[in-house]
């Protein structure tokens, strides 16, 4: 399990972290999304014991993760700018690996070159971007971790791949026990592969739920009232609220039932409550403190 | 809350050797390049020797190239090489990708240094042994040489580490590999030119100060960077001893090494990529370089025209402030950035100048550095050298409080702001300036050197009271300071009596004149050229010399600068660096003369006269037999002065009138004791009953001008004849050296001195023991 305490961290002046705690669980998809400059990256560069947190702590299994050379054995961290020894070939990395990995799996790593397709002898800064991201991720699964923190690791694979990608993800994560942490853009993606959501903007943690719980507590509604709804809306716990005529289109947080139960007392003539996609509920939740295209933009 | 240390961090090791050493497989590029480097200078500088090794001087020449380059190789090997380990924190990505991984920071840092270290020591030692058995081939592994040669790679090593620990600490605090090499010159030459710097504008006020013997003396910059201490210790001659600067080396090299492996402990990980990754280094960096600039640029101007310095100086400051900022905070747009920092920091300069410039706060007074002893020389056109070094802490405090009241009046007579030319009126009107030079040897070992030119003698009074009483009267050195002669020639003479003389027949007696100057012009070199050793009659080498100076070919010197030509190679068979020494069969004669007016001739009258008796006529005996060498001081006007003139008839004299006349010329009998310093001095009937004793000494060899006892020295002191002579019209000085007019014909007071400096080799009287 990780432990995230409060985690404080400042870049020459620049708050990148504001007091982030969460909670990762052991076998868990722990997926990590916010805004650009939210602090994603730092959160998972102090997980992995790169950067040391100005203050709070990070405990894997109660065991803090900076300068820690056991726990760092356990712990792989995909960034999202891969790095590989200049002109090394995947099997001089293989070789780099090895030597710091007590656990490095000659087997996996020949599987999975094997599955990726990827000429182990050809110098790696002669891949494309999306083989580069594939080869860091083989040499990362081939070390066996028992954690993964994953930066943006999808972006610039194909989408076979990345379903190959996830597809390893989730079996190592079922088979293995493994816990993933995953920061990514693509909502849709993560969706499909993700226990656990936490939104990060500004350094501080907008939410931080399981996927289902927070699926069932967020909705979109369309209503159409024949009389004044404000007494209705004003009931409900509403994120964003537009009108197209009589049709009112609310995102509210809740569960299916309580907004019914809202809604009903003021009998629509018609609505219709659905359940949000991940990325539909990201732009909701970003939407509700002032961080829509439109502010943006302006 | 910062974490705590787990117990798996505890049990964890420094560094895995797994790690390191695939860290140092991956140097192999590295070992190909320092093996060609290697291979290309040192073994084949070796192999293009080969053929000269005959001799072992041939060797040890060779074997002392070697070290040089073995060792400036060793050390070029170690900031190429600390730069190339250290790339992978000097990038943002590698940086995090190699701190991610499971190894702790000591572990990247010792992989660092022992990879670093494993890299050079495969090259460097093949390329040596390999040397090595090219010299065990062709036979030049003498044993002498042996252990010089297997010393080359210790030394090496030992640089290797003293570079790495530069370069490794460089890295470190940098955050590209750019910037790396930059820092690594910055930490090696920062306090050279910051020392440069401040002695420059120290030089703006204190123009004593010898800045120049200092900013190009490796005795100073020695202890201020690695890279001069080893040019020094590398040199090999220098008398002061290499270990102690290899032991200065050691221990900064820890201390290099401890700093750097504390600053990577704490470095931040997320700044590599900025130039320098500690936030607080790039003003201080800043700071460091650009006030030396505007300085070093300010001085470069004023090479130009008086003035443009103030131009230089804001030249220099600004560019050097937009550059760094521009490069240490990798933005033009910083250019400007901290100008208000600037604003005061450059304020803060002018104001340093100014200071010193106008002498605010007593500065002048602090500027008598603290010194643990201190040399100084006194040289005058017409007095010659003289000097004295000073180690006792109370003679020191003295001297000290003497140095700081001649800055004192040298400041309140407007002779400071590096203006030489207010010494132009006095000078004019002083008959006696002084050159001064100080020596301060300070508790640190730096050498601080001052120089005062051309300074009227009253400027000088209370140091040379103070030196006076340190030394105390009559030995010498007072003659030198008291008296007011204007010019002397000093001539040493060294004479091995025995060899000129004893060709000449008993009974034969020398000439009692010299040649008048009309004859002179007919002498020629060829002449003398013909002398042969054993040709020693009285008259030819009376002769040989007045001719060698009346034609004026004889070294003379006025300072250091050579007034005429030498005398040829037939007379001086070397030439010296200083003192005129020319040798005809077995006698040879030194000469200085720096500033001479007078009759030259004369003066060589005096000096042909004066030894010159042959032991088959003299009346001391054996007397001839002994190595003498004569030390004499005279007035080079033309006067009647020489000792012989004490002897007009000495040769029809018995042994005790030769010593009574003798003796009425003689002052004092000083027998110096060199081991213990003491001093002791016989005057009077003491003089007279010594005389037989001093004579009776023999000596065993001919060593021009080093013939002393190992413990003694024994000098002659001549009355001063002051009161024989109708000395004409003079200056008159008073007691503090200034010139107050002239005195009418007859009515001068010199104090002409002389003195036989009887240095007696071998056996010393019976009376100084």
């Amino acid at each position: 399990m990780i432990s995230i305490e409060n985690i404080k961290k400042t870049f020459d002046g620049v708050t990148a972290l504001d007091g982030v705690t969460a909670a990762v669980s052991d076998g868990s998809i722990f997926g990590l999304i916010g805004s650009n400059g939210s602090g994603k990256s730092t959160l998972l560069r102090i997980m992995s014991g790169i950067y040391r947190e100005d203050s709070g702590s990070v405990l894997y299994d109660g065991e803090p993760i900076f300068e820690n050379y056991a726990m760092k054995q356990r712990v792989i961290y995909l960034s999202d700018e891969q790095y590989f020894l200049p002109h090394a070939t995947l099997d001089e990395m293989r070789a780099f690996y090895r030597s710091a990995y007590d656990n490095f799996d000659d087997a996996m790593y020949k599987k999975l070159t094997d599955v990726f397709g990827l000429d182990r002898t050809r110098k790696i800064n002669t891949f494309s971007k999306g083989m580069q991201k594939q080869s860091s991720l083989l040499l990362g699964l081939s070390v066996r971790p028992k954690y993964l923190l994953c930066d943006e690791t999808f972006d610039g694979i194909d989408p076979v791949m990345r379903q190959l990608v996830r597809r390893m993800i989730a079996d190592d994560v079922a088979e293995n026990g493994m816990t993933a942490v995953i920061s990514t853009h693509n909502l849709r993606e993560l969706e499909d592969l993700t226990d656990h959501i936490c939104l990060l903007h500004r350094g501080k943690i907008l939410i931080d739920r399981e996927l289902d719980d927070m699926k069932l507590s967020i909705h979109k509604v369309q209503v159409v009232f024949d009389r004044d709804p404000a007494e209705a809306i004003s009931a409900l716990d509403v994120i964003s609220h537009e009108t197209h005529g009589k049709l009112h289109v609310l995102v509210c947080r809740g569960s299916e039932e309580e907004i019914s139960a809202a809604l009903s007392s003021a009998s629509p003539i018609y609505s219709e409550i659905i359940p949000l996609t991940l990325e539909e509920i990201f732009i909701s939740e970003m939407e509700g403190i002032g961080y829509d295209a439109k502010n943006v933009t302006e | 809350m910062t974490q705590k240390m787990s117990p798996n961090k505890k049990r964890a090791p420094l560094v895995t050797w797994r790690y390191m050493a695939g860290t140092a497989r991956r140097g192999w590029p590295l070992f190909v390049l320092f093996l060609i480097m290697f291979l290309l200078v040192y073994t084949l500088w070796t192999a293009i020797n080969l053929q000269n090794l005959t001799e072992i001087y041939n060797v040890r020449r060779l074997v002392s190239t070697l070290n040089v380059l073995f060792s400036n190789l060793s050390a070029l090997s170690a900031i190429i090489s600390g730069i190339y380990f250290m790339q992978f924190i000097q990038s943002k990505t590698s940086a995090g990708f190699f701190h991610s991984l499971p190894e702790r920071r000591s572990g990247h840092f010792i992989s660092v240094i022992f990879s670093s270290f494993a890299v050079y020591l495969a090259a460097s030692l093949s390329s040596y042994i390999l040397s090595f058995l090219l010299l065990a081939l062709s036979g030049a592994l003498y044993a002498e040489i042996l252990p010089t040669l297997l010393l080359i790679p210790v030394l090496g090593i030992f640089y290797f580490i003293v570079f790495l620990s530069v370069t490794v600490l460089a890295g470190v605090i940098s955050g590209n590999r750019v910037i790396h090499a930059i820092m690594t010159a910055f930490l090696l030459f920062a306090a050279p030119v910051v020392f440069i710097t401040a002695m420059l504008l120290l030089w703006d006020g204190v123009r004593f100060l010898n800045v120049s013997e200092m900013i190009y003396s490796l005795d100073t910059l020695k202890w201020l960077s690695p890279f001069f201490r080893a040019i020094y210790v590398l040199d090999g001659d220098t008398g002061f001893p290499a270990w102690i600067l290899i032991l200065f080396d050691a221990v900064l090299a820890a201390v290099g090494f401890f700093l750097a492996y504390y600053a990577y402990e704490n470095r931040p990980i997320e700044r590599s990529g900025n130039p320098i990754v500690f936030p607080v280094l790039p003003e201080i960096i800043k700071y460091i370089i650009i006030g030396p600039t505007a300085v070093l640029s300010s001085k470069f101007f004023e090479l130009f025209e008086d003035g443009w310095g103030v131009f230089g100086f804001i030249v220099g400051l600004v560019l050097s402030f937009m550059l760094c900022n521009t490069v240490l905070y990798r933005s033009a747009r910083a250019m400007f950035s901290h100008i208000r920092g600037m604003l005061i920091y450059s304020g803060a300069l002018i104001v340093a100048v100014l200071i010193l410039s106008f002498g605010c706060f007593g500065i002048f007074d602090y500027m008598v550095p603290v010194a643990d002893s201190i040399e100084v020389n006194f040289s005058s056109n017409s007095y010659g050298g003289g000097g004295a070094i000073v180690s006792d802490p109370a003679e020191i405090a003295a001297v000290r409080r003497a140095v700081s009241q001649m800055n004192g009046q040298l400041r309140n007579r407007g002779a400071y702001g590096g203006d030489a030319d207010v010494y132009a009126d006095s000078i004019e009107r002083a008959e006696r300036t002084e050159s001064l030079h100080i020596n301060y040897k300070t508790p640190f070992g730096f050498e601080l050197s001052y120089s005062y030119s051309d300074l009227p003698y009253e400027y000088i009074a209370p140091l040379a009271e103070t030196i006076l009483e340190v030394y105390g009267d009559g030995s010498g050195y007072s003659d030198y300071l008291k008296n007011s002669t204007r010019l002397y020639l000093n001539i040493n003479m060294m004479l091995p009596a025995s060899s000129i003389f004893d060709s000449i027949p008993e009974g034969t007696e020398a000439a009692s004149s010299v040649p008048d100057d009309e004859e002179m012009p007919g002498a020629s070199w060829e002449w003398l050229a013909g002398i042969t050793p054993g040709d020693n009659t009285a008259d030819t080498y009376r002769g040989a010399l007045t001719k060698a100076y009346a034609s004026g070919d004889i070294y003379c010197w006025r300072g250091q600068t050579l007034e005429n030509d030498p005398i040829s190679e037939v007379i001086l068979p070397s030439g010296r660096e200083y003192f005129q020494h020319f040798s005809m069969g077995s006698l040879s004669a030194e000469g200085k003369n720096t500033g001479y007016d007078g009759n030259i001739y004369s003066n060589l009258v005096d000096m042909a006269d004066l030894p010159l008796f042959p032991s088959s006529l003299s009346k001391i005996g054996d007397a001839f037999d002994r190595t003498l060498v004569l030390s004499k001081n005279f007035q080079c006007s033309s006067i009647p002065f020489y000792v012989g003139d004490a002897f007009d008839g000495v040769f029809s004299l018995s042994e005790d009138e030769y010593f009574d006349a003798l003796a009425e010329t003689i002052e004092s009998i000083e027998v110096y004791n060199k081991k213990t310093g003491g001093r002791t001095i016989y005057t009077d009937d003491q003089v007279r009953s010594m005389l037989p004793s001093l004579a009776a000494v023999r000596a065993t060899d001919i060593s021009p001008f080093t013939a002393t006892d190992d413990d003694y020295n024994v000098m002659v002191v001549a009355k001063s004849l002051d009161d024989r002579y109708d000395w004409g019209s003079q200056y008159v000085f008073d007691d503090d050296g200034t010139y107050t007019g002239d005195t009418g014909d007859g009515e001068g007071e010199f104090k002409y001195l002389y003195s036989i400096t009887w240095f007696l080799e071998g056996q010393v009287p019976d009376f100084v023991r």
